[in-house]
Order: C-alpha cells, then sequence, then structure tokens
C-alpha cells in the first residue's frame, strides 16, 4: 500500500506549493525541486528492483556485457535530463528545458555509436 | 531515502515565515533587513534542497553506472 503513501506525499506537497507559491514564490521553486526529487528517488529505487533480474538474464543470454552497461548508462543520462528539463520547464524557462533535452539526446547519441556500429558489422558480415 | 513528509513541512514553514518577516519589516521601515530574511530563508532551503537533489545524483549514479 505504500503506492498510497506516494500518491499522498506528492498531493500534500503540491498542497503546500499552492500556498507557499503566494508567500514565497523563490521557496515554492525549491519547494518543487525537492518534491521531484524525493519521488524520483522513490522510483529509483523501484528501479533497481527490476534491473537485477534484467541483467541476470542478460548473462543468461550471454549479452555482450559492454551494450549492457552502456544501455544502463543510457538510461541514466535520460533520467536525470529529463529530471533538469522538467525543474527547467517548472520554472517558465521552456528554452533552457529543451537545451537540457539536447545535451541529454547528444550524450546519448554519443554513448549510442559503439553499439549501432556493432550491429552494422554483425548485418555487413551475415551478408554474402 | 524514506517518505521524510517533515522535511517538506519545515520547508514551507521557514518559507511562510520569511514572508511574513520580511513584510512585517518592510512595514515597519527596515527594508534592508527584509530582503536580508529573505535571502537567508532561501539560503537556507536552497540548502536542504541541494543536499537532497546531491543525494538523488549519487544514488542515480551507483544504480546505472556501477562499473
Amino acid at each position: 500500500m505504500d503506492i498510497l503513501q506516494i500518491v499522498l506525499f506528492g498531493i500534500v506537497g503540491a498542497l503546500l506549493l499552492t500556498t507557499v507559491r503566494e508567500l514565497a514564490p523563490q521557496v515554492s521553486f525549491l519547494l518543487t525541486l525537492l518534491i521531484s526529487a524525493v519521488l524520483f528517488l522513490i522510483a529509483l529505487q523501484r528501479v533497481t528492483g527490476i534491473l537485477v533480474p534484467i541483467e541476470r538474464l542478460a548473462a543468461l543470454a550471454d549479452v555482450n556485457v559492454l551494450f549492457f552497461a552502456t544501455i544502463m548508462k543510457i538510461i541514466g543520462i535520460a533520467y536525470i535530463a529529463e529530471f533538469g528539463a522538467e525543474i527547467a520547464r517548472d520554472a517558465g524557462v521552456a528554452s533552457i528545458a529543451s537545451k537540457i533535452e539536447l545535451v541529454g539526446k547528444l550524450a546519448i547519441l554519443v554513448l549510442a555509436v559503439p553499439i549501432v556500429t556493432a550491429v552494422v558489422e554483425t548485418v555487413t558480415h551475415l551478408l554474402p | 531515502m524514506s517518505l521524510e513528509l517533515h522535511v517538506l513541512f519545515q520547508i514551507a514553514v521557514v518559507g511562510i515565515a520569511a514572508a511574513v518577516l520580511s513584510s512585517l519589516l518592510k512595514q515597519s521601515g527596515r527594508d534592508e533587513i527584509a530582503t536580508l530574511v529573505t535571502i537567508s530563508a532561501l539560503v537556507l532551503v536552497a540548502a536542504v534542497v541541494v543536499s537532497n537533489i546531491s543525494h538523488l545524483f549519487v544514488q542515480i549514479q551507483n544504480v546505472f553506472a556501477n562499473q
């Protein structure tokens, strides 16, 4: 039943936000930052529960560890970039949010290059 | 890190207290002290939030980049 706790945590946070928004707008922005950080942490604890079996499956299917590690990094980058972009968008500066997303995409692209080359190489080997 | 609701309430209380105090100080004519109070409240809240955010980022690194 802890999903109820989490949702109520968000609702209480939102309620606090509405009160603090008129009185102290800067503090309300920091409050949103804190609430999203805590909720992201909780989501992160759930993700760790998922990662272990997936890792075992990857080892079972003898997937190259390098690929799995890069995929994990890519997920991490996406995770942080989305967090930063939402916070910036919440603060009202959508331009900065799009810049953060751009940097996140580029970082993911950089990490994805070796995997793509590996796939292309295997395909070219298969061709006659 | 479990669900710390009290941190939320602490931050809300600091924000509201700072707002009330600064408006009180503004009424009584001491404007510079009012700005000082608001800034110090902001710094306090920022310190708490930054420590939580750094905790989050450390957790992310542990989970995703564990090489």
